[in-house]
């Protein structure tokens, strides 16, 4: 039975495009079918982010000038560029497919503009939920993996509501705990009501490395203040997770490495050594039990 | 296999559930004048057609009245049907009553009745089994019973309420041990019955209720869903039905609802299987939660405007043929023109990949309704323009053989329908509405009416350079439309003044 998840964030930056396609590459590694859908649809990021310039797009699917096969790119070649941990390449049944939104500034503005008519509006929902239909009936995807836009938007919601379980990814900065309050009070209580699961999944949490200044023996009272701000960070987490009963599934520290490589690809297959990988696997367990 | 009967049933739970029901206790309410007691004899009936053998309960009814209630059944079927009256029922046999709790000799009586009839049948299939072949018009190992009890209300104008209970509780044991099925009526409503309903609400694996309403001379009734043991269904689900002047029910859902095709409440699409209801709207299996979901997170008003409607919206494409009626032109030349059409737009891409459209043959040419796409009908026009082309690079107008065709486009709601081979098609002003615009031009042109042109026009600007505003017509009624061409020189359309409309 195919496993359908979105991330979703509050605001932009919040790493949903990084981790569901680390995620994506590393369940078609493990000899899973997993699904990429970029429904970005307002700011797409995955055609850079894989070097892949689609003839056709999720916006020409909706608008029925292609169909699901022409839209679905098989991406698994790819992961063949980096071998495993053990030396050993990925599991040749797993499948990596991905669908792009259109970067086209005048697709965008279509898409956008044909939402607020209500007989397009229409038509286009349902190519959107044949979408998914057509992806589990003709592709037999294990997963199927939503890089949603961040925010309250129409397709953000429809991502939202078409998915079994919701990813809320988030830095924690007070403007994203805020929104995140929100998002649960005013969106998120309607779907968990009707079975849709949701987690917390932090990124960029305060704990992984010590900045080199403070790693001094000397400098005890600067190890404290950031020991401080971990726990600190911690106690709003907990709080956070109460608040909005969401528990959290994964926490991602900040990876400088990460976070400042503008070259970042599939960080999880090409360092299968670095911690990140890890946390990805560990996502996926925790998305098996699901 | 005899099996029982519970009309209306599968409409409220699919007809997978229904058929995985096969024991158990139904409550029925119904106001008075709802049709219990037709409902009853209409499960007593088909029941007992489909090989299963019923007692049924009834505490206001003479022999008389069953009988003229019943009479249409055979001899044969009559000898699985057993009634009894509480009321009536001779109270001699009480001492070998297993149920003496009951602590009412009619009751007990009745309910050894039942055990005796059960015995009794029980016996000759025994022997039916031992001395002949299975018969398909004897009692079998495998019959089902079916109790109907009508009604619980009037039960209570006779006896006292415990004792009712503990009757309704004893016979809920036996239904159990002969893995039957019981229907039990009350009169009422579910808000009405409300204290007996928590006094019994554990015997009962369904609850439904008949609603009915006066809508002018006559009583809408509905059979509807208030609760089911272990889920499934939906409570907003609803059959509705019709009384005869036979007294045979007649549920629209099972006897016209898949002639009368149900929309989507979410995608508005055809629903071709079981449809799921909610709210009263009926619902691809699969899109339910996702419209509550959206119901949620958009709010009720905003999501009703992706909510239900009795007509859906669609983009029509219609062509026919120009001069195929021309007497000079042999019927050989006429079928030719009328296969390459339909070869000829089978394999246009617009139409592959539409997803989602009803073709609907007119004889010279045909009526396309394409549900998600407005931009569908034009591009398929400019595809088979340019399909024409080519044809027609290889005839020439002097032998007939060259096809011309004329197009008409226009928007708008149209119903679903069945045809007479049981089809879906589609029929409303919409269609008619190409029709009138293609009506409008001449060969080569493919003309659009105003709402269809605008919003095109609206949503990409391509549409700027080649979709031209020739003007108002007035049509069939006097109606006035709006009409534009669509042309590019050399490529596709027609750039003239349609005849009639220089006229």
């Amino acid at each position: 039975m195919t496993k359908c998840i979105a991330f979703h964030s509050y605001k932009g930056g919040t790493g949903k495009s990084t981790i569901s396609s680390n995620l994506s590459a590393t369940l078609a590694r493990k000899g899973l079918t997993a699904v990429l859908l970029d429904l970005d649809v307002y700011a797409p990021s995955l055609q850079d982010y894989f070097q892949w310039q689609p003839q056709k797009s999720i916006n020409d699917y909706l608008f029925e000038n292609a169909t699901v096969e022409e839209v679905i790119h098989d991406l698994s070649p790819v992961l063949n560029k980096f071998p495993s941990n053990n030396g050993e390449q990925s599991d040749s049944k797993g499948k990596l497919l991905v669908a792009f939104s259109s970067t086209s500034k005048d697709e965008i503005y279509k898409l956008d503009g044909a939402v607020r008519q209500e007989g397009s509006k229409i038509q286009l929902l349902r190519k959107f939920l044949m979408l998914r239909e057509e992806i589990v009936s003709k592709y037999n995807a294990d997963f199927i993996i939503i890089d949603t836009s961040p925010g309250i938007r129409y397709w953000s919601i429809n991502s939202l509501a078409i998915a079994d379980t919701i990813l809320l990814s988030l830095k924690l900065d007070g403007i994203d705990l805020k929104g995140t309050r929100l998002l649960a009070k005013e969106i998120y209580d309607s779907l968990t009501k009707l079975g849709t699961k949701s987690y917390l999944l932090l990124n960029r949490a305060a704990g992984y490395c010590l900045p080199p200044n403070l790693s001094g023996e000397n400098n005890s009272s600067n190890q404290e203040l950031y020991k401080t701000t971990v726990d600190n960070q911690s106690t709003v987490i907990s709080k956070l997770s109460a608040d909005i009963s969401m528990d959290t599934i994964l926490s991602i520290p900040c990876y400088c490495d990460i976070q400042f490589d503008s070259n970042e690809f599939l960080t999880a297959l090409r360092y299968p050594d670095h911690p990140f990988a890890g946390k990805i696997d560990a996502l996926i367990e925790q998305l098996k039990k699901i | 296999m005899p099996k029982l009967s519970i009309p209306g049933f599968s409409s409220l739970v699919g007809q997978a559930a229904t058929e995985k029901f096969d024991s158990g206790i139904i409550l029925l309410m119904s106001p008075p004048g709802g049709g219990k007691t037709l409902y009853c004899r209409q499960m007593i009936i088909e029941s007992l057609q489909n090989g299963s053998a019923c007692i049924y309960i009834n505490s206001s009814m003479t022999r008389k009245e069953y009988q003229n209630l019943f009479d249409t059944i055979t001899d044969e079927k009559i000898d699985k049907l057993k009634f009894l009256n509480p009321y009536l029922v001779s109270t001699s046999n009480k001492e070998s009553d297993p149920s003496a709790s009951i602590n009412e000799p009619k009751l007990s009586a009745t309910l050894q009745e039942v055990q005796n009839t059960i015995d009794q049948w029980s016996s000759v299939t025994n022997t039916n089994t031992e001395t002949t072949q299975e018969s398909t018009s004897s009692l079998n190992d495998h019959t089902k019973y079916a109790i109907v009890l009508d009604s619980l209300t009037h039960m209570f104008t006779l006896f006292e309420e415990d004792k009712v209970l503990k009757f309704v509780n004893a016979l809920s044991f036996l239904i159990k041990e002969l893995e039957a099925t019981a229907l039990i009526t009350m009169s009422g409503t579910q808000s009405s019955n409300g204290a007996i309903l928590n006094k019994l609400s554990s015997i009962f694996d369904i609850v439904i209720e008949i609603e009915a309403q006066e809508d002018s001379d006559k009583i809408k009734r509905k059979l509807k869903l208030v609760s089911i043991k272990g889920g499934g269904g939906s409570k907003s689900a609803s059959a509705p039905f019709n009384i005869e002047e036979d007294g045979k029910l007649k549920f629209e859902s099972e006897a016209s609802a898949k002639s009368k095709l149900s929309i989507c409440g979410l995608c508005k699409a055809p629903i071709l299987e079981e449809p799921e209801y909610y709210l009263d709207m009926p619902f691809h299996h699969n899109h339910v939660s996702i419209y509550m979901k959206l119901a949620g997170a958009f709010g009720q008003a905003r999501v009703s405007d992706v909510g239900p409607s009795g007509v859906i919206d669609a983009a029509f494409f219609f062509v026919d043929v120009v001069g195929l009626s021309d007497p000079a032109l042999s019927v050989r030349r006429q079928i030719e023109k009328i296969e390459a059409l339909n070869d000829m737009i089978g394999h246009c891409d617009t139409f592959k990949k539409a997803s989602d459209k009803r073709v609907l043959p007119t004889g010279d040419g045909m009526a396309i309704g394409f549900m998600l796409s407005p931009e569908s009908p034009l591009q398929l026009g400019i595809d088979l323009h340019q399909a024409l082309k080519k044809y027609n690079s290889h005839t020439n107008k002097q032998d007939g053989s060259f096809l011309d065709v004329r197009i008409g486009l226009a928007s708008g709601s149209v119903f679903i329908v069945n045809d007479v081979n049981s089809n879906q098609n589609i029929w409303g002003p919409g269609i008619i509405f190409a029709r009138r615009v293609m009506d409008v031009g001449d060969g080569g042109h493919i003309l659009l009416a105003g709402p269809l042109a605008e919003s095109l026009l609206a949503l990409d600007d391509k549409y700027r350079s080649f979709v031209n505003l020739l003007g108002d017509f007035q049509v069939k009624h006097g109606q006035i439309i709006k009409i534009y061409s669509a042309y590019s020189p050399n490529e596709f359309g027609n750039s003239a003044i349609p005849g009639r409309f220089k006229s």
